[in-house]
């Protein structure tokens, strides 16, 4: 059957960005017929923010789509020019690598590793129309008229959905700077799907012309050496141009700066009421900064480098959209800057999303059997959130198409966990964005034990191509021999393991010094997980203690029909009405309260000593 | 749940007698005893009517109709009044039990009222110890906790610890070396603020403690040999007082206890009958003992006799900060021999020097309460005692994992004190916390 014939299709990705990308990538592998459309094929792995990938808490995430097999580390490491380790000094669980990547080439790797899936096909178009039959999607129809039949779809439409982009007091229709928006899809959802959506708001800087910035006058920022690559599995010997890392450069506004935005805050859609979307509180537009923090003289600026061909920057922290006219004025206001020019606009946009508490836990929407979203239209923000949910959203559609059960991410063992507890559980009411407080279990989820927690679920789920097995498989051995070593090995009446375990003995030291000096030619990072595996050991035995006691108990059916003491009777009619199979799954329906699952554990504890006597 | 009953008042003879039930449907069960009560009862609502046992009148009763969940046990509730005659109070007793209406267990309407959400684990203990308050100042105290609790000390240092926790949180999520805002967050000043939290803690425990005494009032011990008339004492003191010996048995078996109340508050008078300073056990046992109840008594009073010319061991009384008093008892037989060793000469049988001896304990009394209600507010149980002493040490090994530098395991520790207050306060929401991050620093490119 030749290609343009082929019109049915086991998942259905729409949406080319980062979550998009995940999705459609995990259900290749995984050996569905799977289609990825989009509206613009040259711009698949489009960076729309800031040309960086990770930080805390979302390199975290980075880390964890790499264990399970996905794109972005390798993405990232394939298409960065500067990394870095950021807290070093707080403790291994607080740490992440953050990436600064050239643009264009992230795009090129993404089309590059998709076009590789044996399975996997791109189509250019717009989604105008969902054909529902009986609650489940049975195709989709594009603007140009074609219909393409599919068995689960994953929906990742960014900022597309109903986009409107503000500069100053005019706004225009448009998903990101200079590409349209999706108008139609919105009411599809509310009307056809019976979700309920709201509308959030993100904004970006204006972009500046490299041999127009004096870099002279500000602070170079370098990365780290060696570099920090994210990809457990392959890392890259050097960069993708093999130079040396690029640096970022810091300065910062000025009283001219606040003087400047205060004068001009009622050309500010932001302030003059035109924007009614909910924007994040932590990527806060310097309109918003300088309003809120009035007494705070001067805000941080980095600029950081587009890429290695284009002589672009991103000033990450004057994100605005203040007049074009304003724009110039903030930027010549700022040290090193007095003479930019500028590229591109900065711009805010407004875009639909839908409230997260529809979905469960595999990210597939409740009122349909077969769709699934993920990334912003969740109400998240972020390349590395979107992309850690088209990966949830990825796995499930590919589950359901071949029959399977769902897979859902543990909240006590990964981010993933956590940012899919956390927005099916308590949705969203600003952009959600990852932070390591987030996870009460932050001491074991780590950036290094990724591998660990997640490599053995990739497999079951048939995520890896037999060469990552393998290597998982190395390190395992390696990691045991290690340990072994490390037990059997006495220095001052103490085992070296135990001497790990104190926060000043490091395990580089005992290489060569007791241990045999081989072992320092395994990579690194199957060195420093196991490291910090035996340095963590003993808390993380604490904190899961701390949750094994909440055990997640099946919930008796007979046992919602029973009068239930202390539970109020808005909990008892939703839990008989949901029906929900475990604690777990009582805990993530909406308006049930701690207190609540805590009297029904009780009742079931009391129900099951009952039945014993 | 299940119909309960129990007595609001004594079972002595008074004009009125008060019974009090609460359950589902209690209108339907007690009507096979009230014939005359309407077919349906309105919430707020008076009815007069009788007893009908068998076709035969029992009493004539007031009832008072509080319909569920509107009610203090969020149940039905409903109050019976009746002529105050013990015998007559149980026999309604029985005739309810007939019915179907256990007795209630101590404290199963305030679990009950809990339970359906009516009042917080933290207003039941309010109201607790509005009841056994020993003094109007501490009933007040408590009451304010119970109409106000934001005024609660376990809700500021809740606010104190979640504002610690937001800087942990700000401090951990964020590179330092980038955010400006971040400059004024450092392991130094997160020590210092570490070190705020765990002085008012211990602030609020040592208050606590110094102010809820063992004997839940200013409580005077009366120790000495046996039979040196150490009982006589006690029962005379009380009835010259005329005090309202506590039905209740002494706090230990080894005490009997009986309640002075005062308008300042209560003293409570102990009769350490069972303490043999030195016989029975073996001496080092013996003192042990003598010592502890010494150490929770405020105030003790020695008691010798002719028979018994005994002063206690030194080694009894060092360093117990607290007064002590050497009496002569039956100064009436003969008097001691140096006088100057005693504080009081007594007699129980004649009251010669009892009415001195009396002044003196109620101004000592007096003076405790003064001092204890000095402004500062304390705890309401020894389980939220337990709470703030559980965040305490949560707290101190946060601090020493910060001084280590492992910054990461400070906020482990912590996010133990974040079980302790939500399980022993109230549940906080991530977003709760969240937003204290953001009202304090300017954070985000």
């Amino acid at each position: 059957m030749g290609l343009s014939l082929r019109n049915s299709w086991d998942v259905l990705v729409v949406g080319g960005g980062h979550a998009g990308i995940e999705a459609a990538y995990a259900a290749a592998r995984m050996g569905q017929n799977t289609l990825l459309v989009t509206m613009h094929l040259d711009l698949i792995g489009q960076m729309s923010c800031n040309p960086s990938v990770g930080g805390i808490g979302k390199g975290h995430i980075v880390r964890e789509i790499d264990a399970m097999g996905g794109a972005m580390g390798e993405l990232a490491d394939r298409s960065g020019i500067q990394f870095k380790m950021l807290n070093t000094r707080k403790g291994a669980a607080v740490q992440a690598i953050r990436a600064q990547c050239d643009r264009s080439r992230y795009r090129i790797e993404a089309r590059r590793l998709l076009d590789s899936q044996p399975t996997l096909f791109l189509r250019q178009g717009e989604i105008v129309d969902l054909e529902i039959i009986n609650g489940q999607i049975t195709q989709v129809i594009l603007q140009d008229g074609s219909k393409l039949q599919c068995r689960s779809l994953v929906l990742t439409t960014g900022t597309f959905l109903n986009g409107r982009l503000h500069v100053g007091l005019d706004a225009v229709s448009g998903g990101r700077g200079g590409e349209r928006a999706t108008s139609g899809l919105s009411s599809v959802l509310s009307d056809k799907c019976g979700l309920s959506l709201g509308r959030m708001k993100t904004g970006t800087p204006p972009r500046l012309l490299g041999r127009s910035i004096d870099f002279g006058r500000m602070l170079p920022q370098p990365g780290d050496d060696p570099v920090p690559f994210f990809s457990l599995f392959a890392p890259p010997d050097r960069l993708f141009y093999g130079g040396p890392q690029k640096p970022c450069f810091l300065t910062s506004t000025t009283d001219r700066t606040r003087e400047i935005i205060s004068a001009n805050l009622d050309r500010s859609p932001l302030y003059s009421g035109k924007i009614h979307g909910i924007g994040p509180r932590y990527c806060p537009s310097i309109e918003d900064k300088i309003v809120k923090f009035p007494h705070r003289s001067t805000h941080h600026i980095f600029v950081e480098p587009e890429g290695v061909d284009v002589d672009e920057f991103y000033p990450n922290g004057i994100s605005t959209s203040l007049p074009l006219d304003v724009q110039e004025k903030i930027v010549s206001s700022i040290p090193g800057l007095e003479n930019a020019i500028i590229l591109r606009p900065g711009y805010a946009v407004e875009y639909d999303f839908v409230f997260p508490d529809q979905l469960d836990r595999s990210l597939r929407a409740r009122p349909l059997s077969n769709l699934f979203l993920a990334g912003q239209i969740n109400g998240t923000t972020g390349y590395e959130e979107a992309a850690g949910q088209g990966l949830v959203a990825g796995i499930n559609a590919a589950l359901l198409v071949s029959g399977r059960p769902p897979w859902h991410p543990d909240r006590q063992s990964s981010y993933l966990g956590v940012m899919v507890d956390d927005l099916v559980t308590h949705s969203v009411d600003e952009p959600y964005r990852m932070f390591t407080s987030r996870a009460e279990n932050r001491l074991y989820i780590r950036n290094d034990n990724a591998v660990d927690r997640l490599t053995p679920q990739a497999l079951l789920l048939g995520l890896l191509p037999p060469w990552k097995a393998e290597a998982y498989s190395q390190r395992e051995s390696f990691q045991r021999t290690l340990k072994a070593a490390l037990t059997n090995t006495r220095k001052e009446g103490k085992t070296l393991l135990d001497h790990l375990r104190s926060p000043d003995c490091s395990l580089a030291d005992m290489i060569g010094d007791g241990l045999p000096g081989h072992f320092s030619q395994a990579p690194a990072n199957w060195l420093s997980s196991l490291e910090q595996e035996i340095k963590y050991e003993g808390y993380v035995r604490i904190s899961n203690d701390r949750w094994n006691r909440m055990e997640d108990l099946p919930i008796p059916p007979e046992i919602l029909e029973l009068e239930l003491p202390g539970i109020s009777r808005e909990v008892r009619h939703r839990l008989k009405k949901e029906r929900p199979a475990r604690l777990s799954d009582a805990q993530s329906l909406r308006g049930v309260t701690p207190g609540s699952i805590d009297l029904l554990r009780i009742s079931i504890l009391k129900h099951h000593k009952k039945i014993d006597q | 749940m299940e119909p309960v009953v129990a007595p609001v008042t004594l079972l002595v003879p008074q004009p009125v007698g008060i019974l009090r039930l609460s359950g589902d449907n209690l209108p339907d069960r007690i009507r096979p005893l009230f014939p005359a009560l309407p077919s349906s009862l309105e919430h707020r609502h008076i009815y007069r009517a009788s007893i009908i046992d068998e076709g035969n009148p029992v009493d004539d009763c007031l009832i008072l109709y509080f319909e569920g969940p509107r009610s203090y046990t969020g149940e039905d509730v409903i109050e019976i009044h009746a002529h105050g005659n013990p015998h007559n109070i149980r026999h309604i007793l029985s005739l309810l039990q007939r019915q179907g209406i256990r007795f209630a267990r101590p404290g199963e309407f305030s679990l009950r009222a809990y339970q359906n959400k009516k009042i917080s684990l933290l207003k039941a203990e309010s109201l607790h110890r509005m009841i056994s308050a020993p003094s109007y100042s501490d009933f007040q105290e408590a009451h304010t906790h119970y109409t106000a609790s934001g005024s609660h000390p376990l809700f500021t240092i809740r606010e104190d610890f979640l504002n610690l926790l937001a800087l942990f949180f700000t401090f951990l999520d964020h590179p330092d070396e980038e955010e400006e805002a971040l400059s004024e967050l450092s392991p130094k000043v997160l020590a210092a603020r570490i070190q705020t939290l765990d002085d008012s803690l211990s602030n609020v425990i040592k208050r606590t403690t110094k102010a809820r005494r063992p004997y839940n009032g200013f409580s005077v011990l009366i120790a000495g040999h046996p039979n040196s008339g150490k009982s006589s004492l006690f029962n005379r003191i009380l009835k010259d007082n005329r005090a309202i010996v506590s039905p209740i048995p002494g706090t230990t078996r080894d005490l009997l206890e009986g309640r002075l109340s005062f308008p300042f508050g209560d003293l409570v008078l102990l009769d350490s009958a069972g303490i043999r300073p030195s016989e029975d056990r073996i001496e080092q046992e013996g003192i042990r003992r003598t010592r502890q109840s010494f150490s929770r008594a405020d105030c003790i009073l020695w008691v010798a006799c002719p028979d018994f010319p005994i002063l206690p061991d030194p080694a009894l009384l060092s360093k117990q900060e607290k007064p002590v008093f050497f009496l002569w008892n039956k100064v009436d037989l003969s008097p001691p021999s140096d006088p100057s060793l005693f504080h009081h000469l007594v007699s129980a049988k004649t009251r010669r020097g009892l009415s001195r001896l009396s002044d003196r304990l109620r101004c000592l009394a007096e003076d405790f309460y003064t001092s204890a209600s000095s402004g500062s507010s304390t705890l309401d149980s020894d389980r939220q005692l337990n709470t703030l002493r559980s965040l305490r040490s949560a707290v101190r090994e946060a601090r020493s994992f910060l001084e280590k530098g492992q910054i990461d395991l400070a906020l482990g520790a912590l996010e133990v004190g974040r079980q302790v207050v939500d399980d022993g306060v109230g549940a906080v929401p991530y977003s709760d916390i969240y937003d204290r991050v953001f009202n304090l620093f300017c954070l985000g490119k």
